[in-house]
């Protein structure tokens, strides 16, 4: 063993370091690489990990959770309470306010402070030992509980019982007390809590509650059929439109409406190291062809093929697990940066989520190890298993495998041809399970088609018809460079692979950013013909839909110079077990220009003619794909009280 | 007994889909202790002799016994250890890995085998071929005269039973080319290898107990002293 080490350290290793810039870079590569994959599934987990709401956080052990679009009505609560179950009912109010020093947002949560004066929330005082008395009593006068400018925060909003903070609460703002403060460092949120009360007036939602939990008795037997029961109990009671789930059932939705989004993302990030593994392939190879008279002179004094397999892919790990160890911090360092970012998309495109913690852990570290060497063992094992197979005296006379690959190129022509029908025919097969596995398949066999089988081809003929002009216009040097990359046909292929795949990739990316912008820019010109939008005051979120008063609207409608106000109205709602957003507008409005353009093709007139006064929706695009609806199903059962529309 | 035995052995080689014979019937047989020169024009079949002697290569017809032991229908695996145990090859550009020092050269084959000691053994044979000193030169660093010493020395490391040596002088000037010859010949009547030297020169043919002249893959002649 000893022996080998010796051997490979003299042999494999030590070379490395007479190239210190071609190791370092591949070594990079790979660092990068790893880096990518691991901060993107550091940041994937972290920034779509955390959609308990603040509601959740902060009600405690729930089991159901009954919803309604647009709000339960307060009275259910009341026939909740009176069912002699044994049910612990527990009613919420949940929004957003604004910091307005600030300018930040944060959950807003109405809770019946009376009922459950011992929340945890309002128990844990974190103000200062010689403070926490009168603080405690701040926080449990009833007169404080009930009144509607009292709020709780928590303690990493750096306030303290007694201080004010004005809020904008939808088209309002109003100045409120800190009555307490509670310790959000542990995995809870930092939010607004005040009494539901005082939570139903600053939001204009009086008679209505967002949200009602229901914790029922502890049961002896099956603990999932008791519940199965119990749940049926509940809807059974509840009239039609109001929704009975298990607690959590909306982190849930949303974990799943993001499972496409972190895939993609975490797709995206192993293009990095394949761009990484094409570095290691190339190293490997430029490794065997420079030492292939070393390969025939171990081989003729006594090497096997498998000492020679095992010198290269040996030298193949110890660069990837270089790369990984160099690429496992600074993965944990962007990932940092990253799951900002991608909460801020999360957020902006589907739902409002804070950023859990980034969970590195050393399985990750491991995981990342293993990918790392991994790649660049798979990378490596073509050139190394050549260089093993090569016999001793061929080894001692280079040139015969670059033949090979050119006498073949015609039948790998036709190879690759193949492979690309299969290719396109692959990816017309729908997707699986939601994920578009043959579509992935297509993109491998036709990578194969181009990178494997048709490159040498292309570059042998376009080096053999660019080296004459090539000489004429640049010299003997020019001539002696263009053969020399068709003599080394083989590595030169890889090469143009490597760069096409990379060429290819920012292509496909550019036409998607650029085809999205530009669908949201159609979409807007059509769905959105006003020259001023206006919105209450707060980040912009995919699942924040903040009011402004009909009295305004009025007003605006009014002022000298407007010609037309369009109001929108948007709900969050639950559409086969996917958050989905449920819009409306005035469509009686006749001073609004309507061009919408329709997958039917139907007049955008005529389509909203059928809308108006009937049970009729329009469904965008992409709902129809996710769902699998097209004009005239009939799936949807929405029971919005007029009421319940503010 | 002889240690190398080639019995009507053919080899062929395709080349531009054209079969060309490069060996053609040849027999011949080397004893411990004796010098075989292989001797003729480029082309004649020398190499391609010595390819098949040291198990590198495998012959289309006849057979090729190295200790006994026949070299076709072996698999690759026993092939190696055919070379690794009882062949030591010295080539004409002396072949040695340039990033290791004289001393790693000669160690090479034994760490290749993973047997130990390997450093004193090296130390050892360097001595036996007059580099005492110079055992971590790096190639660069030596003469010609050197290196095709640190090759032979390579060659002998792991004692074994058959040496083979193309061109081994070809790189050298003649004085240095005969001192090679005479330690060729020295270590060969001292280890009793069987040896097999293609060449081109007439000294080196002069050491030789039998000069064998190659002519378009056939023996054209062999001459016993």
């Amino acid at each position: 063993m000893r022996a080998r080490l010796t051997l490979f350290w003299r042999l494999m290793i030590k070379p490395l370091a007479r190239e210190p810039v071609r190791t370092t870079l591949t070594i990079l590569a790979v660092a990068l690489g790893v880096a990518v994959v691991l901060a993107m599934d550091l940041a994937g987990h972290a920034a779509t990990g955390s959609f308990h709401s603040s509601l959740e956080t902060l009600s405690g052990e729930q089991n159901f959770e009954v919803t309604a679009t647009g709000g339960v009505p307060e009275n259910l609560v009341g026939k909740l309470v009176s069912l002699p179950y044994g049910w612990r009912i527990t009613p919420r109010m949940e929004d957003f306010a604004v910091l307005a020093e600030l300018k930040k947002t944060l959950p807003l949560i109405g809770l019946d402070l009376i009922a459950e004066s011992n929340h945890p929330a309002l128990n844990k005082s974190a103000a200062a030992p010689d403070e926490k008395k009168s603080a405690a009593s701040a926080a449990f006068s009833l007169e404080h509980l009930s009144a509607r400018e009292s709020i709780w925060v928590g303690n990493s909003l750096g306030k303290r019982p007694g201080d004010k903070l004005q809020l904008f609460i939808n088209d309002r703002s109003a100045t409120y007390i800190v009555r307490g403060v509670y310790p959000d460092a542990n995995g809870s949120e930092c939010a607004i809590v005040m009494d539901i009360a005082a939570a139903q007036l600053a939001l204009s939602r009086t008679g209505r509650v967002d949200r009602v939990y229901i914790r029922v008795p502890q049961t002896s037997g099956d603990t999932n059929v008791a519940l199965d029961e119990w749940q049926r109990r509940a809807q059974r009671i509840l009239p039609e439109g109001i929704q009975v789930r298990p607690a959590g059932a909306s982190t849930n939705e949303n974990r799943k409406m993001l499972a496409a989004f972190r895939w993609n993302l975490e797709l995206l990030s192993y293009i990095a190291l394949v761009v990484g593994a094409f570095l290691i392939y190339n190293t490997i190879s430029v490794s065997v062809v420079r030492r292939r008279a070393e390969i025939g002179i171990a081989r003729a004094l006594g090497a096997s093929r498998r000492q020679i397999l095992g010198a290269f892919l040996g030298e193949a790990i110890f660069i990837g697990i270089a790369g990984a160890l160099i690429g496992i911090p600074l993965g944990r360092l962007m990932a940092s940066g990253a799951v900002k970012l991608m909460g801020v998309t999360v957020t902006a495109l589907y739902v409002t989520s804070r950023p859990g913690e980034i969970a590195f852990t050393l399985w990750s570290a491991g995981l990342a190890l293993i990918v790392g060497a991994g790649v660049t063992l798979l990378s490596a094992w073509s050139p190394a298993y050549e260089a093993a197979h090569v016999p001793p005296i061929e080894a001692l006379a280079r040139g015969r495998r670059e033949f090979e690959l050119r006498v073949t190129k015609t039948s790998r022509l036709g190879i690759a041809l193949t492979l690309a029908l299969v290719a396109t025919a692959a990816s017309r097969v729908p997707p699986m399970g939601g994920k578009p596995i043959f579509g992935y398949i297509a993109a491998l066999l036709a990578v194969a088609a181009g990178g494997v089988f048709a490159i040498p081809a292309f570059v042998d003929f376009a080096m053999n018809a660019v080296s004459h002009p090539l000489q004429k216009f640049l010299g003997v040097e020019a001539l002696l460079a263009s053969r020399s990359l068709s003599g080394s046909l083989r590595r030169t292929s890889v090469l143009v692979a490597a760069l096409c795949t990379a060429v290819a990739m920012m292509t496909a990316v550019g036409i998607m950013v650029g085809s999205f912008r530009q669908t949201v820019v159609a979409w807007m010109d059509s769905e959105l013909p006003a020259d001023l939008y206006l919105r209450p005051v707060g980040n912009p979120s995919a699942d924040q839909h903040p009011t402004i008063s009909p009295q305004l609207s009025d007003a605006i409608t009014r002022l000298p110079g407007v010609r037309a106000v369009q109001r929108l109205r948007a709900y969050e709602i639950s559409y086969q077990g996917l958050p989905a957003t449920l819009g409306s507008m005035d469509l009686d409005n006749r001073q609004i220009d309507r061009t919408t353009d329709f997958l039917s093709g139907r007049s955008t007139e005529s389509v909203l003619t059928e809308l108006r006064g009937a049970h009729n929706v329009i469904v965008s695009e992409p709902f129809t794909y996710k769902h699998h609806v097209k004009a005239g199903d009939v799936q949807m059962y929405i029971t919005i009280t007029p009421a319940n529309v503010a | 007994m002889a240690l190398v035995e080639l019995r009507n052995v053919i080899k062929d080689y395709v080349s531009d889909d054209q079969k060309v014979r490069a060996l053609d019937g040849v027999s011949l047989c080397v004893a411990p202790g004796e010098v075989v020169a292989l001797v003729g024009r480029s082309g004649c079949g020398k190499s391609t002799l010595l390819n098949l002697a040291g198990a590198m290569d495998f012959p289309t017809a006849g057979e090729v016994l190295i200790d006994g032991h026949s070299t076709s229908g072996t698999s690759d695996e026993q092939l190696t250890r055919l070379r690794r145990d009882k062949i030591g090859f010295v080539f004409q550009s002396f072949q040695l890995l340039h990033t290791l020092s004289a001393a790693e050269n000669v160690e090479l084959p034994l760490l290749l085998a993973g047997r130990s000691g390997a450093r004193e053994s090296a130390f050892d044979r360097l001595r036996a071929v007059g580099l005492d000193g110079l055992e971590n030169r790096f190639p660069h660093q030596l003469s010609g005269g050197q290196m095709q010493r640190v090759a032979i020395a390579r060659a002998l490391v792991n004692a074994p039973k058959v040496l083979l040596a193309d061109e081994p002088t070809g790189n050298l000037d003649t004085l240095t080319g005969n001192a090679i010859l005479e330690l060729l010949l020295r270590l060969t009547r001292e280890q009793r290898t069987a040896t097999l030297v293609a060449t081109h020169s007439t000294e080196a043919a002069g050491i030789a107990d039998v000069v064998i002249t190659l002519r378009d893959g056939k023996i054209a002649d062999l001459k016993r002293k």
